[in-house]
C-alpha cells in the first residue's frame, strides 16, 4: 500500500459535517455533494499528504472497534473513488 | 354503469344571441335558437349549482359577452365558488373585461375563436374587421394573466393556412397550445356544408398539415375532434389491426361520447338539455325542475347514457368493417344531426367510410413514432395510483383530496369496475408490476373483492392506503393472497377522542382499531400512518407504543399538507409550524427511533433527513419519489398526475372511456415535461438543494398547485429555509 504515496484532499472540497457524525463533502465546481459516514470522515480528515495509507489504517485501528480484516482493502478503494472523483490526489514529491 | 351524485359540470349558454354570424355556426336555424332568460334566473340557478356542489361551469353563445348583465352573473357565480370558462369569439374582449375577468379569481379559462394567420382567411366565414378584433381581444386576455386558449376551426377556406396559423399563434404570441376542430354539421354549418366543411381530400390535406405541425410542436396542437383527432384515432386503429388486438379502449360500442355521465348543458331560455349541440332534447327547465332530480331521473337521460352498451355490431354497416372493435361511434349529437338519431354512430367521423370515399389517412410522422419508442424504452408504467372512490367514510380535517363524506345509504360514485379492468389491460404492456388502492376510502367500493380479484389474478404488487375502518377479516384475507402486499392504516393518535376530532366521525377509533387486528390475524404487519399536527402532536410516542401492542410493522408521521381541506388547517393555525416539525422530525428520527424495534418514517423532505438514517446501517432507507413510474386514475375514470388531478384540473391528463393510456403515458405534455425537467428544472431552495436528485422537489403536484409551476420549490423547504431552518450543508452554495 505504502507505495501508493501520501493521499491528500482537493483543498476546493468542502467537509460539511453534520449532528450525526455523518457529513457531506461539497465540491463546489461541480456543485455536487456526497455522503460520508463517520468512518469515512475519520479517513478524510488524515488525507494531508503527511500520513500515508498505512499510517491511516493503523490509526484506524487504535481508535475504532470491530475494523475488519479486510479494512486495508475498504480504505484502498475509498481513496480510490476519491481520486476518480476528484476528491483527492496524491502529493508530488519535488526531489 | 356508474353516474355522479351530481354533474361535474354545466354548459351554459347564457345568450343566445351574437354579435356575429359566422357561416359555420353551430346555432342559427337550430332548436338552439331560443330567447334569453333574464339574469334572475341565472342567479337562481347558481344558487341551485352551489347546493348541488357543482363548481364548474363553461359559458358559451351566441356570444358570452354580448350579454351586457354579464359581469353581474359571473361576480354572482364566483361569489358561490364557482370557477367558469368561457367560448368567445373574442371581439368583444377590452382591457377592461379582461381585468375584471382575472380579478374574479375564478376564471379557468377564456377560449378565443381564431380561424387564420392573416385576416382574409379568419374573416372569410366570420366578418370583415373580425380578425384584428379577436385577436386585440386574445392580447388584453394575456396581458390581464388570463388563462386564454384558442380554438381553430379547421374549413376550406383555412385548410391551407395551418403552418401559419400554429407559427402565429405559438412562435410570435407565444401561446402554450391550441387545439383544432373543424368545420361540422351543426346549425348554419349544415345549410352552407359545400362552403365550409373539408372536402375528403382536403380532409386528407389537413391531417397531413397538422401531424407534421404536431411533431414539430408536440402536444402545444391538440384536438378532441376533426381532423388532427381522426388522424390519431384512426392511426391507432391501424396500429391494433396490425397486432391482432381484441379491443381498443372502450370501442365495439356507441362509447364516443362520455358527457351525459358527467356533466349537463343549458339552453339560453332556460331548457336543460345533455348537449347544446343537441339542443332539441329536452330534459326540464331551470327555475322549475329540480335539476338533481333532472339528472338522477330522467328517462331520456338515462337512455343516452345507457347509448355505452349498444355493440356497434348491431348495425349493418358496422358489423362488416374491420376496426368495428376499435370504434366508438363518435359523436351522438353528429349522428343525430346526419341519421336524425342519436343512438346510431355517426358517418361523420367513420374511419371506413373516410377511406371509401377516396380519404387517404397520411402516415405518421417519424418524428411522433420515435418519441414514443424512446418514452417507452426510459419510462415503463411501474405503478398505478387508483383512487377508487370518490367518496370517503371519514370527514378527515387534514385531507389533502376533500372526497365527498359517504356516511349511511348515500353513495358516492366510484370507479366504473370495466374501466378499472381496461386500465389494466392496458397498462400491462407498458410495464405495469404494480398498483396502490387508495382514495377517498379504497375499501368502500362497491366491488372491491372484484378489484382485488383482478389483482391478484395478474399478480400484480399491490399497496393499499385505508382508514381501515370498512376493513373486514375477509377483506384482510383478500388483501394477504396479493402479491407482495402491503397495507396502511391512518390512525391519527392512541385515543379515540384526538383520533376521532381529527376523522371526523365518532366510533372511528374502535373501527381503525378492529381493521388493524383484522390485518394482523391475515399475518401483515401494516404501517400506521398518523398526520401530525398541534393537536395530536403529544400523542407521538404513545402511537408508537400502541403501534408495538397491536402488532403493526411500521409507523409514518405525514406532514398535514397545505391542500383542500389541510390548507383550512394551516389557515387557521391547527397545523404545527415548521420550527416545530423540524425539531419533531429530528426527535423521531433519533430519540423515538432508538427506542423501537418499529421501523419509524418521517415524511419530511430528505434534505432534513439525517445521513445516517438515509444511507446509515441502522437507518430506514431513501425513498425516491417513483414520479416516473406512475401514473394516477381518479375515481371518474380520468387520468391524473395523481389524486391532485381532483382538485387541479390541469393534472388530469384525459380520461380512461375516452383516451388511450399509452397515449397518456407516452405524449402527455405535463409528464414528458417531468421526464425531461425533473430535478434540473427545480426552482427556489429545490433547485438549490443537494439532495434534489433524490427527494425530485419532494411533491410535484403540491409545489404546482401552491406555486403555480411544476418547478416550483416544496413548500415546506421554501419556509424552513426563509426561517433559517433549512441545513445549510444540503446547499450547493
Amino acid at each position: 500500500m505504502s507505495e501508493r504515496g501520501k493521499p491528500i484532499v482537493n483543498s476546493q472540497v468542502i467537509l460539511r459535517e453534520e449532528f450525526d457524525d455523518w457529513a457531506i463533502l461539497f465540491d463546489p465546481v461541480t456543485c455536487t455533494g456526497y455522503g460520508l459516514n463517520p468512518v469515512s470522515v475519520f479517513i478524510w480528515k488524515r488525507l494531508d499528504g503527511r500520513h500515508s495509507e498505512d499510517e491511516i489504517l493503523r490509526d484506524l485501528k487504535s481508535r475504532c472497534e470491530n475494523v475488519p480484516d479486510d479494512a486495508d482493502a475498504h480504505l484502498r478503494e475509498f481513496i480510490d473513488r476519491l481520486v476518480r472523483r476528484g476528491l483527492a490526489g496524491y502529493e508530488i514529491s519535488t526531489t | 354503469m356508474e353516474i355522479l351524485g351530481s354533474p361535474e359540470s354545466i354548459d351554459i349558454a347564457i345568450t343566445g344571441r351574437c354579435n356575429l354570424k359566422c357561416t359555420y355556426c353551430s346555432h342559427f336555424t337550430s332548436e338552439g335558437d331560443v330567447d334569453d332568460v333574464p339574469a334572475d334566473d341565472w342567479y337562481r340557478f347558481f344558487e341551485e349549482l352551489d347546493l348541488c356542489g357543482v363548481r364548474q361551469v363553461c359559458l358559451q353563445g351566441g356570444e358570452p359577452f354580448f350579454r351586457s348583465d354579464f359581469a353581474e352573473i359571473i361576480r354572482f357565480a364566483a361569489a358561490r365558488a364557482i370557477r367558469f370558462s368561457v367560448l368567445s369569439n373574442g371581439t368583444l374582449i377590452t382591457d377592461e373585461l379582461a381585468a375584471f375577468l382575472s380579478s374574479t379569481g375564478s376564471c379557468n379559462s377564456v377560449q378565443v375563436s381564431i380561424d387564420g394567420s392573416i385576416p382574409t382567411t379568419h374573416d372569410s366565414f366570420r366578418g370583415h374587421g373580425t380578425f384584428r378584433r379577436a385577436l386585440d381581444g386574445l392580447m388584453a386576455l394575456l396581458r390581464h394573466g388570463v388563462p386564454a386558449a384558442v380554438r381553430v376551426t379547421i374549413h376550406r377556406r383555412n385548410v391551407d393556412d395551418l403552418e401559419s396559423i400554429a407559427a402565429l399563434l405559438l412562435d410570435e404570441i407565444g401561446l402554450p397550445g391550441f387545439s383544432t376542430n373543424s368545420a361540422s354539421h351543426f346549425g348554419l354549418c349544415r345549410k352552407n356544408a359545400d362552403q365550409v366543411q373539408l372536402t375528403v381530400e382536403e380532409r386528407s390535406r389537413a391531417m397531413r398539415t397538422l401531424l407534421k405541425l404536431k411533431e414539430r410542436y408536440g402536444d402545444r396542437i391538440s384536438a378532441t375532434a376533426g381532423p388532427l383527432a381522426e388522424a390519431v384515432a384512426w392511426h391507432e386503429m391501424e396500429s391494433a389491426l396490425r397486432q391482432g388486438d381484441r379491443r381498443l379502449g372502450c370501442g365495439g360500442y356507441l362509447t364516443g361520447c362520455g358527457g351525459p355521465m358527467q356533466s349537463l348543458a343549458v339552453r339560453a331560455d332556460g331548457v336543460i338539455v345533455p348537449c347544446l349541440q343537441l339542443p332539441h332534447m329536452e330534459l326540464g327547465r331551470i327555475s322549475t325542475d329540480d335539476l338533481l332530480h333532472v339528472w338522477r331521473t330522467n328517462p331520456e337521460l338515462d337512455r343516452l347514457r345507457r347509448r355505452v352498451e349498444i355493440p356497434l355490431r348491431s348495425f349493418a354497416f358496422c358489423r362488416s368493417c374491420e376496426y368495428v372493435d376499435y370504434c366508438t361511434g363518435n359523436c351522438p349529437a353528429a349522428a343525430h344531426t346526419i341519421e336524425h338519431d342519436a343512438w346510431r354512430p355517426s358517418p361523420d367521423a367513420c374511419y371506413r367510410h373516410f377511406k371509401e370515399s377516396g380519404g387517404q389517412l397520411p402516415a405518421m410522422p417519424a418524428g411522433l413514432v420515435d418519441e414514443a419508442e424512446h418514452d417507452r424504452s426510459e419510462f415503463p408504467l411501474d405503478q398505478i395510483y387508483f383512487y377508487l372512490t370518490r367518496g370517503c367514510n371519514l370527514h378527515c380535517r387534514h385531507c389533502w383530496i376533500e372526497p365527498q363524506f359517504q356516511a349511511g345509504e348515500r353513495t358516492i360514485p366510484s370507479l366504473d369496475f370495466d374501466l378499472f379492468v381496461s386500465v389494466l389491460d392496458q397498462a400491462e404492456v407498458l410495464g405495469l408490476s404494480g398498483v396502490k388502492l387508495t382514495g377517498g376510502e379504497p375499501l368502500i367500493h362497491p366491488r372491491i373483492l372484484d378489484i382485488l380479484e383482478e389483482i391478484q389474478r395478474r399478480e400484480l404488487c399491490l399497496s393499499v392506503e385505508t382508514n381501515g375502518v370498512a376493513c373486514t377479516a375477509e377483506l384482510a384475507r383478500k388483501i394477504s393472497v396479493c402479491k407482495d402486499a402491503t397495507v396502511s392504516v391512518s390512525l391519527d393518535a392512541a385515543d379515540a377522542e384526538t383520533h376521532e376530532w381529527m376523522r371526523g366521525v365518532a366510533g372511528s377509533f374502535e373501527a381503525a382499531i378492529t381493521g388493524v387486528k383484522h390485518l394482523v390475524d391475515a399475518n401483515f404487519r401494516p404501517q400506521l400512518i398518523m398526520t401530525i399536527c398541534k393537536r395530536n402532536r403529544d400523542g407521538i410516542e404513545p402511537l408508537v407504543r400502541l403501534a408495538e401492542s397491536i402488532g403493526a410493522g411500521s409507523v409514518k408521521f405525514n406532514l398535514v399538507q397545505p391542500t383542500a381541506r389541510g390548507l383550512k388547517m394551516h389557515d387557521d393555525g391547527e397545523a404545527l409550524s415548521v420550527e416545530e416539525l423540524v425539531r419533531i422530525g429530528r426527535w423521531v428520527e433519533t430519540k423515538l427511533s432508538a427506542s423501537t424495534s418499529l421501523d419509524l418514517f418521517f415524511d419530511h423532505p430528505a434534505a432534513f433527513r439525517p445521513m445516517s438514517r438515509l444511507f446509515g446501517p441502522a437507518g430506514n432507507g431513501c425513498h425516491r419519489c417513483g414520479i416516473f413510474g406512475i401514473l394516477g386514475v381518479l375515481g371518474d375514470g380520468s387520468f391524473a398526475l395523481c389524486g391532485i388531478g381532483e382538485t387541479v384540473p390541469e393534472l388530469v391528463f384525459g380520461h380512461a372511456a375516452r383516451d388511450r393510456l399509452k397515449d397518456v403515458w407516452h405524449n402527455c405534455s405535463v409528464l414528458r415535461e417531468l421526464r425531461q425537467g425533473l430535478p434540473s428544472k427545480l426552482e427556489g431552495v429545490c433547485g438549490r438543494c443537494l439532495m434534489k436528485h433524490l427527494c425530485l422537489g419532494s411533491c410535484v403536484a403540491s409545489n404546482y398547485q401552491r406555486g403555480g409551476r411544476l418547478w416550483s420549490g416544496y413548500w415546506y423547504c421554501e419556509e424552513a429555509l426563509a426561517r433559517g431552518l433549512f441545513p445549510e450543508t444540503r446547499l450547493n452554495v
